[in-house]
């Protein structure tokens, strides 16, 4: 049995699906947002991240955590692992639950969050819209393919692969009712963090 | 038999049928091969295998592979100095079939994770399914805060692997080269450190990597602690080891430098070099505080004065180095260590303990990583409010004063009061008698005295503290100083001053008084005596034409006679004598 909330959310059509089976299966699809291209969206990493806490600082308290698995589909997977988006380019970025599971650990705490481009942020939200914690998390996309050449030095590319999957640690006494996630963007002096997605995970 | 367009089609068109097969998943056993602490406090490496099938790993063959993996993986700085920073899980998947695909010799295994290589069409490149990978750690129990790095080892010994997420080797005893090399990516987010063609595209735009710059000048290069002065900025040259500005890194080769001419970040069997080296023992400090616990375990103690206190931390070891620990109270320098055991004074005292990783592979720490403090607070109670000198009994010559004095310890401040008569009674206080010390008045008897010492604790009263007063007559045979509280006023006293008047009356040819009390001895000298004595010096006095003398206080009938009484006859009779 399924019940479908449709909500809008940033002007985009959020389409939150639940299932009371023991799969939870939610999707947004949030169309023409672009992993690469810069918006004015973005906003200042180092901002977010100084105040909001860390999940794994928050989950450090909480007796349980709920692990999620969140699958992304980020382009057209029969595909396979293609080279980077240019940017400027649209992309759809589809992230889904699909796996809910109780753990008794707490996720990784970080004394010195250090951003890369190879990285995600995904910060959980409640249900007014306060941001309550975030994680970084290593695009789960990214495939390097590197070989030594003639000379022993190596060359190499990074491909994406279009669908894949991640967790994300959400301590039980934090009700995030949606994941917001962005991509780290670097401006040459510092992090922005253009939003590529979002997740509803209300139980 | 699977390829990856078949198996991606397949998760678009079923997420439910897979999220209900991950939940029916069977758990993999996990070993843990490497326990150096506990996972909040190492980096956790997550082995898994694929196309390893039960007679694999019944046999060990798949264990044994593992080990020898994650000893490569450690034979190497910073690794190697810090393996103690880490744990390593084995997760036993099993697979179908033993190997993995190779797509393009139309090879084709059924895997657990669908490890192929040709990934991408690229012909050493191995590509796994992370769902599936995602799946298996989940089921295996494999801990949220164990799987900082996860790594997948597939069954075939052609040479490859890949980076990414999840980083996936083959059996090639050159493959955990790649690993190292990926490891330095995804784990120390550093660059690549060779240029082009693309793709990758060179972007010149100072780069977010510790170890590639377009920045020419010295003070504004990243790695600067590491360039000697000597080094010419770019850095010519082939020299190994040597850091300075060389050209070429980020894929660009022009405009974007690295830190040394060749590193495992350029090419591999190299080692990483001191740049990469630091970033690296930072980012094993990102997840790694150099404290693993410390007692006593709440950050606030209390115990009583003069009780020793003992503190102590665990600590991470690196390979070859210890950390070091200085411990302070109050911001001075107390003691180096483990552990520390002190004794303090009464009242609050902030305990730190700061533990610092002195590493040579690091000489840049901004975020001040490889240093932690512990810090306690210590109430320490006052010691209880005691008197440790009482006011003396002292005995002087008759109107002088004394000093009396009380020694008392506990919580400063300490408040005195000097009360007049026995002690705890507090009916005479004496005004201004409020320091250590008191010193009487000119005293002509016995005097009684006690302190009362108050501190925010509470008060405590000192003993009684008697002032005699001595008396000293030249002319008496009898016990010339008597004093008072001491001398026990006997029926010789009393005859002496009979004898002595009756003498002044004989010089002066005067009869003899006539006495009628007859005092004798063991006899308790009382009220009678004395006035009788007094008359007898009243009529002396008047007999000689002197006028008449003022006594002290009456005497009742039937008082016990105090030596001062004695004494002031004595001094009326010397002074016609």
């Amino acid at each position: 049995m399924l019940h479908r909330t449709l909500s809008r959310v940033g002007g985009l059509m959020v389409f939150l699906t639940s299932s009371v089976s023991a799969l939870v299966v939610v999707c947004l699809i949030a169309l023409a947002w672009g992993a690469d291209a810069q918006t004015a969206a973005d906003r200042s990493a180092a901002q977010v991240l100084s105040s909001v806490r860390q999940l794994a600082d928050m989950s450090a308290a909480a007796s349980s955590s709920t692990e999620l698995t969140i699958r992304w589909s980020a382009g057209d997977a029969a595909a396979g692992p293609v080279p980077k988006p240019q940017e400027g380019s649209a992309a759809s970025n589809v992230f889904t639950v699909v796996t809910r599971r109780q753990v008794a650990g707490v996720a990784p705490h970080e004394r010195n969050p250090q951003l890369s481009p190879d990285q995600i942020v995904v910060v959980a939200v409640g249900a007014s819209g306060e941001e309550l914690g975030w994680q970084l998390v290593k695009d789960p996309r990214i495939v390097r393919a590197e070989s030594p050449g003639p000379d022993g030095v190596l060359t190499g590319q990074t491909l994406y692969q279009p669908l894949t999957e991640f967790t994300v640690i959400v301590p039980n006494d934090v009700a995030a009712s949606m994941l917001s996630i962005y991509k780290p963007r670097w401006n040459g002096t510092a992090f922005l963090l253009a939003p590529i997605g979002s997740v509803g995970v209300a139980p | 038999m699977t390829s990856v367009a078949h198996r991606a089609g397949r998760w678009v068109l079923m997420p439910l049928l897979w999220a209900a097969l991950v939940g029916s998943a069977t758990a993999a056993p996990v070993t843990m091969i490497r326990n150096n602490g506990s996972s909040a406090n190492r980096v956790d490496i997550v082995v898994l295998g694929d196309g390893y099938t039960s007679t694999d790993i019944a046999s060990g063959l798949y264990a044994q592979q593992v080990e020898s993996f994650i000893q490569g993986l450690f034979a190497e700085d910073p690794s190697l100095e810090y393996q103690n920073f880490y744990n390593v899980w084995r997760v036993d998947v099993t697979s179908a079939e033993s190997g993995v695909d190779h797509p393009e010799l139309g090879v084709f295994k059924n895997t657990a994770l669908d490890a192929a290589y040709n990934c991408a069409g690229i012909q050493r490149l191995i590509c796994v399914d992370t769902t599936k990978v995602n799946a298996v750690l989940s089921s295996s129990g494999v801990a949220a805060n164990a799987r900082d790095v996860v790594l997948v080892i597939v069954n075939d010994s052609t040479y490859g692997g890949s980076g990414g997420s999840v980083a996936v080797a083959s059996t090639h005893q050159e493959a955990v080269e790649i690993i190292r090399h990926e490891l330095g990516h995804s784990f120390g987010l550093l660059a690549d450190e060779y240029g082009g063609p693309p793709p990758p595209s060179c972007t010149l735009t100072e780069p977010s990597a510790a170890n590639a710059t377009m920045q020419t000048s010295r003070t504004l290069v990243k790695w600067s602690s590491w360039i000697a002065p000597s080094t010419p900025l770019p850095t010519p040259g082939t020299a190994s080891g040597v850091p300075g500005l060389y050209l070429g890194a980020d894929y660009c080769d022009t405009g974007m430098y690295r830190p040394t001419y060749n590193s495992k970040m350029r090419s591999l069997e190299r080692p990483f070099e001191q740049v990469n080296t630091e970033q690296l023992v930072r980012r094993i400090y990102n997840w790694v505080t150099p404290f693993d616990s410390s007692t006593p375990p709440t950050t606030s103690v209390s115990i009583g004065p003069g009780q020793k206190l003992t503190f102590s931390v665990t600590l991470p070891s690196p390979h070859t180095h210890s950390l070091d620990v200085v411990w302070s109270v109050d911001s001075v320098t107390a003691a180096t260590g483990t552990q520390f055991v002190t004794t303090l004074s009464p009242g609050r005292h902030q305990i730190t303990a700061t533990v610092h990783d002195a590493t040579a592979m690091v000489r840049s720490d901004p975020s001040h990583l490889l240093t932690a403090t512990r810090t306690w607070t210590a109430d320490v109670a006052d010691p209880p409010l005691t008197i440790i000198t009482q006011p003396q009994n002292q005995t002087i010559p008759f109107g002088q004063t004394a000093v009396l004095s009380v020694v008392a310890s506990g919580a400063d401040p300490l408040s005195y009061q000097w009360f007049v008569g026995p002690s705890g009674v507090t009916a005479v206080p004496i005004s201004g008698a409020t320091s250590s010390t008191f010193t009487t008045p000119a005293l002509d008897g016995l005097a009684r005295y006690w302190v009362r010492v108050t501190n925010i604790g509470g008060s405590v009263a000192s003993n009684t503290a008697s002032v005699a007063v001595t008396f000293t007559d030249a002319h008496s045979t009898t016990d010339p100083t008597i004093t008072t509280g001491l001398t026990m006023i006997k029926a010789v006293h009393i005859l002496e001053l009979r004898n002595r008047i009756n003498a002044v009356r004989s010089g002066h040819s005067l009869s003899p008084y006539p006495w009628t009390i007859p005092p004798s001895a063991g006899v308790v000298i009382k009220g009678v005596h004395v006035n009788e004595l007094r008359a007898a010096i009243l009529t002396l006095y008047a007999a000689l034409g002197l006028p008449a003398p003022t006594f002290t206080g009456t005497i009742a009938i039937g008082s016990i006679i105090r030596a001062q009484t004695i004494a002031e006859l004595r001094n009326l009779v010397t002074a016609v004598e």
